[in-house]
């Protein structure tokens, strides 16, 4: 057994060499030599089209078949014919080779019609295409490194953002009644990016690298509730006029629930926000991400009526949320030092460190219905929330053709 | 019975020479009883210990006759018998630079390399 969490024994690695060299690194060295026409097998290019029997079991047979070719994420799809799909397409005027991204980790080719078959297998109706084509589009920008959310141990998934009059047009909840029934436009959307992520970009079912999977993803996609806000939106926020439709993806753990039912003062209410995120376990503490809250209509009424703007809800968490180096369990400590060995060895312990390194690095978005819960949902390293311009992005891929 | 044209969201690669590269090698490199190993380090704790403990079983096997080690965003090569790994950043979920693995290429016939931790 290791002695040190994320640190295997010496001699377990030794044993597990030991295997590798005696089975493993035999088995490739006989597949490349025994090959003439060099190397193990070429992966056969999948079919872009299927024909199948139209009998009353097509559903059942169909999702079968996508879940053995790696095509679909395990539940019933919708048929996706190569007459719905086209019909999606045909809504905005695409003829369905348009490229919206090209993504990781194996290069696959995001096209609209790719992106379009996801959507009808997903249950999407047309209304909802541009918003997954605008997700898509945003997880494979820079910013995102969807590299690193694809095929990191890190349990992350993209968490999309919808603000603007599309997310209503697309029945998009925002927040209350969204569980436990389920909401249908924010299910079939963040379904439909799911799909694409692993059948388009090329994951095979064995090769998810998640600690965890991804818990929650079909719930990963919600409209601010922008109605009940008492503070700009957050596309308003990034400059962007309140009547553009704009998606935001964000590279995202799973959402944490932040109960404060109590508080007499914005103060007291964004220390329990800060007191939430400010622990050992924010991996943001070691290496800096951004931490998205979803403000629930009434924490943010309260903060409102207080005079608490976005701005100082950020400087307010970018000074409070911080981690004393004496509450780190000791030998987590012992490995931060190791692992930053010039910053934080040889320091008091009374040095704080902060959650994040920029105040800018917090997200404030109203979010959900009634009741004293706010949500928080942690980031990723390295990577960032993109935004999009969902008729921006349409009608630009449309032109490029 | 009627049949249903289904479209397919499978996989199209972008780059098809570099996603046949994945799965494909110049079997001449592999003709000799021996090979230059490469290590690609991911960076992450356990990774490189058991890539140099598999290094040092194919070593006294006699199969690697030389092994290069290389961190994946390192600018610089190191040996595996002692010149210190560079680490800039933790980058282990972000891929090698590609000057980096043209490098690697050219200088080792077979490669090892880590998946998480």
């Amino acid at each position: 057994m290791t002695d040190e969490i994320g640190h295997a024994h010496p001699d377990e690695l030794a044993d597990i060499a030991k295997q590798v060299v005696a089975e493993q690194i035999p088995a490739i060295l006989d597949s490349y030599r025994r090959n003439p026409a060099g190397g193990a097998e070429i992966e056969p290019a999948q079919p872009e089209e299927i024909a199948i029997e139209a009998d009353a079991d097509i559903a059942v047979k169909l999702s079968d078949i996508f879940v053995d070719r790696d095509w679909s994420d395990g539940m019933p799809i919708v048929p996706p014919t190569v007459e719905r799909v086209d019909a999606m397409l045909k809504a905005f005027g695409l003829k369905g080779d348009e490229l919206l991204a090209v993504l990781p980790p194996r290069g696959g080719r995001a096209t609209a019609k790719k992106v379009a078959v996801c959507a009808v297998m997903a249950g999407c109706d047309a209304v909802h295409f541009p918003i997954v084509a605008a997700a898509v589009h945003a997880i494979a920008q820079r910013n995102f490194q969807l590299y690193m959310v694809q095929t990191t141990a890190h349990p992350l998934y993209p968490f999309i953002l919808v603000n603007g009059p599309i997310g209503k047009k697309a029945g998009l909840s925002n927040g209350h009644d969204l569980t436990p029934r389920g909401w249908k436009a924010n299910l079939v959307i963040a379904r439909a990016l799911r799909l694409v992520c692993i059948s388009t970009a090329g994951i095979k079912a064995l090769q998810a690298s998640h600690t965890h999977g991804y818990v929650g993803y079909h719930d990963s996609c919600i409209r601010e509730n922008e109605e009940d806000s008492p503070w700009e939106a957050f596309h308003v926020e990034k400059g962007y006029p309140k009547e553009a439709n704009v998606v935001t993806a964000f590279p995202a753990e799973p959402p944490h629930v932040i109960d404060d039912r109590g508080s007499t003062t914005p103060q007291s209410l964004l220390s329990t926000f800060a007191m939430t995120v400010a622990s050992p376990g924010n991996r943001s503490i070691w290496a800096n991400s951004e931490q998205v809250f979803l403000v629930c209509p009434e924490h943010a009424r309260y903060l409102a009526s207080q005079n608490f703007s976005k701005g100082d809800i950020k400087e307010f968490l970018y000074h409070v949320a911080r981690v004393p180096l004496h509450q780190f369990p000791k030998h987590n400590l012992a490995s931060l030092a190791k692992w930053r060995q010039k910053i934080f060895s040889n320091v008091s312990e009374h040095v704080t460190l902060p959650v994040v390194r920029s105040m800018e690095d917090f997200e404030v978005v109203v979010h959900g219905g009634v009741g004293p819960h706010s949500m928080w949902l942690a980031g990723c390293p390295v990577s960032r929330g993109v935004t999009v311009d969902v008729d921006k992005l349409i009608h630009d891929v449309s032109r490029k053709r | 019975m009627s049949k249903l044209r289904i479209a397919t969201p499978a996989f199209v690669p972008d780059n098809p020479a570099l996603a046949a590269s994945f799965s494909s090698a110049d079997p001449s490199r592999l003709k000799e009883a021996t090979f230059r190993l490469g290590v690609l380090d991911n960076t992450k704790p356990n990774a490189l210990p058991l890539m140099e403990k598999i290094a040092e079983e194919l070593s006294a096997k006699g199969l690697a006759r030389n092994t290069v080690t290389a961190a994946k965003t390192s600018p610089k090569f190191t040996n595996a018998a002692g010149v210190e790994v560079v680490r800039e950043a933790n980058p282990a979920g972000v891929a090698a630079a590609p000057a980096l693995l043209d490098r690697l290429a050219k200088e080792t016939d077979f490669l090892i390399t880590g998946l998480g931790n």
